[in-house]
């Protein structure tokens, strides 16, 4: 009920923002009159009036927005061959030859759609009005600023290209572009969502690779979605995943338009926004965490090895307040007889429980960590001398915390930072963990383990389950997930997302 | 729906059995003494227990962390009324789980009741393991071990026990766990043995010294074999894994003077149940390398070699032969466990000759095939010679 209600609502907020119907008239005066109306309180819009030298019942009026638009055109391509060109008569001038003969722009339409004409309007593009016509018309004069293409500062590579995504939908596209020339099977939609902001999205898939099934299943999803405005691709990620109370991702975000690339030719589909650096790929499995870009530039031994680092510093970060806990106050007898010593002889004359140590620096860690993510990075130092002087030496110093628990909670830090992805949902389990191991020690636990891994293996991702190919024994099937394997030997895409074409390297063709 | 209450139902079941368990026992480390090893004497007084406990403080100042060890004692009618008695000396809980040695004195052993008694709470206390080295003194008090020594290497005495028994390269005592020990006394024919620790002075202070081994049947000590015995008794257990000959010193033995290292040693022991009745068939397989030569002498000719291996052979063939004496004919214990192979090997004969088995084990004849081969000389062939 609830929901329908809601459902309603918003149909009913969505009419009320399109604008009023109007058709327009043959008289430029209540045209322009109109569009004054329209933007009423809105001084972006921009009204040029200019008329034929030769012939001044030439009448136009160009409408645009300050600042979205590269005036070099508007000034050289519309209004300077209007008004210095030797123009025909006016009444054998219709609006048709306007566009054909004397705007010299790469992109005119002529429509009287309204929506149409306020929406390119607000995306840099120019309306022309033209003096006895009911249409006008729409040039392409797009040019505003975008931050200049730099490498991701989360995703850095080593061998692989340096680029990564602006915020510039059409930037980023092109990126995409130069690296798949599939003939015509790359396939670039775009889609606008919010129903009001009317944020161009683009689904990008290369055809006869991405499952048709998911591609509907996304633009199904895609549909549903009635938030007004659509800032950035988390809020989509939010909206269409699967488990949606899961805190593990079920689509993936990159910031590496070869990354994007890659993960196409897999089968995966990309979606992009305007105004969000960061691409969404789906369907995306639990072994993606650990796959850098990198992975596949660098030597399949050396990649290997990082992936192995990565896989067990995410066992670690999770396990390891929770397996000391367990260790030094359930199960002393597993502990080597010198490592128990010098844990007891840190522990005497600490004053809190191991818990609420454990409890307390990790929340220390994270106050960092988030103060670390906020500040200006010119103060970064002094947060580094408080971080490491006074919550690490002078609480061990003054016995508030025991010194084997810094290391711990430092191990347990530098371990979780490596998968920037997972930070999240490693927070969340290491807590669960760790009350688990309070009550009942390894037990505990293991019993969490084994929660997380039946969470793991119940969800899926557009279909695919989660784990893929984690459960399988095939070695084709897991070439790339705990070790890369060479390029060589990778010769089919990886099951299930590439189920359309599983044949990636052909031997006929070499 | 069913699914959902099913999955609810599971859920549910789930958490609640995390909450039942009957492992709710939070203990901080530092709110517990550790105790690495305790002695244990026959208290003629009241006829019960003095449990001497070795136990560690581990206290840190600053950036550095000291571990010494202090000893308590407590007394009780038995092992479990000493030990609170202790626990109230010490006023924190002990925990078990790391105590290394067990140090029973001769008198406590003698005492059967108190004896099992002893045997058993280590058998069902869950802290302590059944790895515990069990070990026996002749000194006047197993306490003394503990009170007494001052090994110059290790600040607690019982860390240092566990670490010579943990080397592994023993040739002059055995290490015996608790498990090993309860298994052999409660065997219908087998013998039980533990390593011994006596004290010894020394300029520095007293040390611990483990050496030799004593037997029992029962509870009662029926023999004592010193290291040396110790060594051989440990080649026909197939323990001794490597070790050092040196020849007993004679004027008529050809190939004086060369010391041997055993790398490998296997012995086999079968019982053939022959013609002339039952022998135990020991094979023993040395290799063995030069490891000392005293004096100048070129023993690297194979006469010379031929020879070494052959007075070597019958040196250690005449050890074990007046082993096997001691064991059969004097002690008549069963440490080797002829017994068990026999049962094994041929069960038939063992039914006939079970009940009349310690005078039988008296009378076994034993049959010794030594192979001994030198494979080597270390590092150099060469002769060590002074002057020209």
């Amino acid at each position: 009920m609830y929901k329908n209600s809601r459902k309603n609502k918003a149909v009913a907020s969505n009419q009320a923002s399109r604008t009023t119907e109007y058709d327009l008239s043959d008289s430029i005066e209540q045209n322009e009159a109109f569009f004054h109306e329209l933007f009423k309180n809105d001084d972006m819009v921009v009204y040029r009036h200019f008329e034929n030298q030769s012939d001044p019942a030439i009448k136009c009026c160009a409408i645009f927005v300050a600042g979205m638009v590269n005036s070099e055109i508007i000034n050289e391509n519309i209004i300077w061959p209007i008004i210095s060109k030797v123009l025909p008569k006016k009444s054998q001038l219709p609006l048709e030859v306007i566009q054909t003969q004397v705007i010299m722009a790469h992109d005119v339409q002529k429509t009287k759609d309204l929506h149409k004409l306020t929406e390119a309007l607000n995306t840099g593009n120019t309306l022309l009005l033209y003096d006895g016509a009911v249409e006008a018309l729409i040039i392409n004069t797009q040019g505003w600023q975008t931050r200049a293409i730099t490498e991701p500062e989360n995703e850095k590579s080593l061998r692989g290209p340096k680029e990564g995504f602006t915020e510039s939908l059409m930037m980023n596209l092109s990126m995409l572009r130069r690296k798949l020339n599939t003939y015509h099977q790359s396939k670039f939609k775009f889609k606008s969502l919010g129903s009001r902001a009317h944020t161009k999205a683009c689904i990008c898939y290369i055809e006869g690779l991405a499952n048709p099934a998911i591609l509907a299943e996304l633009e199904k999803r895609l549909d549903q979605i009635q938030l007004d405005g659509i800032l950035g691709t988390g809020y989509i990620d939010e909206f269409i995943k699967d488990a949606p109370l899961s805190p593990f991702k079920t689509i993936g975000s990159t910031e590496r338009p070869d990354v994007v690339a890659g993960k196409m030719l897999e089968g995966r589909i990309a979606l992009l926004l305007e105004g969000s650096p960061v691409a969404l790929t789906l369907p995306h499995i639990f072994i993606e965490y650990f796959q850098s870009g990198d992975d596949y530039y660098i030597n399949f031994f050396f990649s290997s090895i990082s992936r192995i680092i990565r896989i067990t510093s995410f066992i670690f970060t999770i396990s390891v307040p929770a397996i000391y806990l367990a260790l030094t106050n359930f199960h002393p007898e597993i502990l080597p007889t010198p490592l128990l010593l010098s844990i007891s002889a840190a522990r005497q004359g600490v004053a809190f429980p191991t818990i609420i140590e454990l409890l307390v620096l990790g929340f220390a860690f994270e106050i960092i960590r988030e103060a670390g993510n906020r500040m200006p990075t010119t103060i970064g130092q002094a947060l580094s001398i408080v971080g490491a002087l006074i919550l690490g030496q002078a609480a061990v110093e003054a016995r508030i915390v025991s010194a084997p628990m810094v290391i711990v909670t430092g191990l347990t830090a530098v371990t979780g930072l490596m998968i920037p992805g997972l930070s999240g949902a490693i927070i969340i389990l290491r807590f669960i963990f760790v009350i688990l191991a309070t009550f009942i020690g390894f037990y505990g636990y293991i019993f969490g383990m084994i929660g997380l891994l039946l969470h793991l293996f119940d969800i899926r991702s557009f279909g695919v389950p989660y784990m893929t190919p984690l459960n399988s024994l095939n070695l084709q099937d897991i070439k790339d997930t705990v070790v890369r394997a060479p390029w060589w030997y990778m010769e089919n895409r990886p099951k299930f997302i590439g189920i359309m074409n599983r044949v990636r390297q052909s031997p006929k063709k070499f | 729906m069913t699914l959902k209450k099913n999955k609810f139902i599971l859920v549910a079941l789930l958490i609640m059995s995390t909450f039942i368990t009957g492992c709710w026992d939070y203990k901080e480390l530092d709110d517990q003494i550790i105790i690495f090893g305790t002695a244990i004497d026959y208290n003629q007084e009241n006829k019960g227990i003095i449990l001497t406990a070795e136990i560690t403080l581990p206290t840190s100042s600053g950036k550095e962390s000291n571990f010494s060890s202090k000893i308590y004692q407590g007394k009780g009618q038995n092992l479990m009324d000493a030990i609170v008695d202790l626990q109230s000396k010490a006023g924190r809980r002990l925990l078990w789980s790391h105590s290394k040695v067990l140090i029973l004195s001769e008198d406590i052993i003698g005492q059967e009741k108190l004896f099992v008694g002893i045997m058993d709470w280590i058998k069902r206390a869950h802290e302590i393991r059944d790895t515990v080295w069990l070990l026996t003194t002749h000194e006047k008090t197993a306490a003394e071990i503990l009170q007494k020594s001052n090994p110059q290497t290790q600040k607690i005495i019982s860390a240092y026990l566990d670490g010579l028994f943990l080397a592994g390269k023993s040739e002059t005592f055995l290490d015996v766990h608790y498990s090993k020990f309860i298994k052999d006394l409660q065997s219908a024919t087998v013998c039980a043995a533990l390593p011994t620790i006596r004290l010894e002075d020394s300029p520095n202070g007293i040390l611990p010294l483990l050496d030799g081994t004593a037997l029992y049947y029962r509870t009662k000590e029926v023999g004592w074999l010193d290291g040396k015995r110790t060594r051989v008794l440990l080649l026909l257990m197939n323990q001794l894994k490597q070790a050092v000959f040196v020849p007993e010193p004679s004027d008529n033995h050809k190939v004086n003077g060369v010391s041997l290292k055993m790398d490998y040693c296997q012995t086999d022991i079968k019982p053939i149940l022959g013609p002339k009745g039952l022998v135990m068939e020991i094979d023993i397989k040395m290799e063995a390398q030069i490891g000392e030569i005293d004096g100048e002498q070129d023993v690297f000719t194979p006469d010379k070699i031929k020879k070494l291996i052959k007075g070597a052979q019958s040196e250690i063939t005449a050890q074990i032969n007046e082993l096997l004496q001691l064991l059969q004919k004097d002690y008549q214990c069963d440490v080797l466990g002829f017994g068990n192979k026999v049962e094994a090997k041929h069960p038939k004969f063992w039914k006939k000759i079970k009940n009349r088995w310690p005078n039988e084990y008296a009378q076994i004849p034993t049959a010794i095939h030594l192979k001994l081969s030198i494979f080597g000389s270390q590092e150099s062939k060469e002769v060590t010679k002074v002057g020209p």
